[in-house]
């Protein structure tokens, strides 16, 4: 990745943009599953020169998540329809000549990601805006109408416990792929959620790692909800217990924001799906699973040789974490 | 003399850091050498406490297999018992070991006689016992070192 290479791409992309300069391109450090890349590009067209804050979102060579970077595209494009703060995409190249690897183009919104939860730092009143933000903004995407915005491509489950069972199914062959060496904790953990498939009575827009950690905010607010990559239709309740797993918990909030109890509460009062604590406490373990399986998968791809990033052998550490949580859920 | 696992481990850890580090260019390259030195430490650190994890484990699973074996006659424990060597043997092949007899225990807890004797739910107890023990071991590892998960 080189500025040329990227000017290159965006003079292609911009055939009436005359111009073009790459003023900034970084690496940040966050992005376990796609590399990003901060990019200021400026070109002149229509007769104005103007700089445009970017993000290229690329695939590494191997990462925590294998997901499909179009699925990511295009429900960020419809998402922009949701009255939900994404950002702009711009562009999806498969074409490996212009930057050796698949990549994504989109606008880059103003604000910070907190690292993993909201930092203790900022002001009371910063926490209680951005915790109702947060729970408004899930409302939407749970209410949002699937079928209207196209986003059938995602696979509609059938009724009843298809929802549960697929996601089930989908990170039970994933650890069978990732796992190193067997995990007991985790053996037993799968088999309980597939004795424990609830039925769901809303099938919704999921976004799949809904946190704290995939928000910008910027002056007190939420500016951009980001990594949409596991994006499918589902339960609600999934999206819910994945915001209040321990392992995003500081301090006794959940994302550094609220308590669990009230995190929920929160949720509903904004208008979201009716919680039921028995699917939420499902989808509590299912969470945990997959987050587990998540930091495998980066350390496979470490051990493998695919990608020599120590971060992924760094979340392998957080597994026996996670799985402490599962024993005491599960009375193991 | 020559210097051991810990000192080499050390020693390419100080290079990294006071070095190499004040070189790198990018916040990326030097984000990768400060994770670099943080699990060079922890390997460090692990050396001491690898094998003596293997060892307990495998004792470990030797006794819950066999108490499997008379609950439930299972011929893939039976081999694996039979296959499984001793708790003396070279790490490598006592991780193998280890590894081809913790593979069962995911089907020996899920396929448990329906039968409620004493006999099973002392084996329950004792399958949960090991997965517990087998974690408390891994959180020991993860524990270590410059980690602090």
């Amino acid at each position: 990745m080189d500025r040329d290479r990227v000017r290159r791409y965006l003079a292609a992309r911009l055939p009436t943009a005359t111009n073009i300069e790459i003023s900034r391109l970084e690496r940040t450090g966050g992005g376990a599953s796609r590399e990003t890349w901060l990019v200021d590009a400026e070109w002149t067209d229509d007769g104005a020169h103007r700089v445009h804050p970017l993000i290229i979102r690329r695939d590494p060579t191997a990462s925590v998540l294998e997901s499909d970077r179009r699925t990511e595209f295009e429900v960020l494009r419809a998402a922009r329809q949701l009255s939900v703060p994404v950002p702009r995409m711009y562009w999806l190249e498969q074409d490996p000549q212009w930057l050796d690897r698949p990549f994504m183009v989109m606008e880059r919104l103003p604000g910070v990601a907190p690292p993993v939860v909201l930092p203790q730092t900022e002001p009371e009143s910063t926490r209680q805006t951005i915790a109702d933000e947060f729970a408004t903004y899930l409302t939407r995407i749970h209410r949002a109408d699937w079928r209207h915005l196209g986003l059938e491509f995602l696979g509609v489950p059938a009724s009843g416990e298809a929802a549960a069972r697929t996601q089930v199914e989908w990170w039970e062959r994933e650890y069978q792929r990732q796992k190193l060496e067997e995990r007991p904790v985790l053996a037993v953990a799968l088999h309980w959620l597939q004795t424990h498939l609830p039925a769901t009575p809303d099938t919704v827009l999921v976004h799949a790692d809904y946190r704290v950690g995939n928000v910008l905010y910027d002056a007190g607010h939420i500016t951009a909800i980001l990594d949409w990559e596991m994006a499918h239709l589902g339960d609600p309740m999934e999206d819910l217990a994945w915001a209040v797993l321990p392992f995003w918990t500081s301090g006794g909030l959940c994302q550094g924001l609220q308590p669990h109890d009230d995190m929920i509460a929160t949720y509903e009062r904004a208008g979201g799906c009716r919680v039921d604590l028995d699917r939420l406490f499902f989808y509590e373990i299912l969470g945990a699973v997959k987050m587990a399986v998540i930091s495998l998968t980066g350390v496979k791809s470490f051990c493998d040789g695919r990608n020599h990033d120590p971060v992924l052998a760094l979340v392998g550490y957080m597994v026996p974490r996670l799985e402490a949580a599962l024993i005491e859920q599960l009375r193991i | 003399m020559q210097p051991g696992a810990t000192e080499l481990l050390n020693g390419i850890k100080g290079i990294i850091f006071n070095t190499l580090m004040p070189e790198l260019q990018t916040e990326q390259a030097r984000q990768q050498a400060l994770y670099s030195c943080i699990l060079l430490d922890h390997l460090s650190a692990r050396w001491e406490i690898e094998v003596p994890h293997l060892q307990e484990e495998h004792t470990e699973l030797r006794a819950l297999l066999t108490q499997a074996v008379a609950v439930t006659n299972d011929a893939r424990v039976r081999d694996a018992l039979n296959g499984a060597g001793d708790a003396v043997a070279a790490p490598g092949a006592l991780a193998a070991a280890n590894e081809r007899m913790r593979r069962l225990i995911p089907a020996l807890s899920r396929e448990l006689p329906t039968e409620r004797s004493a006999a099973v739910l002392e084996l329950d107890a004792a399958i949960r016992a090991y997965i517990r023990n087998q974690h408390r071991r891994d959180q020991t590892v993860v524990q270590i070192g410059g980690l602090a998960w």
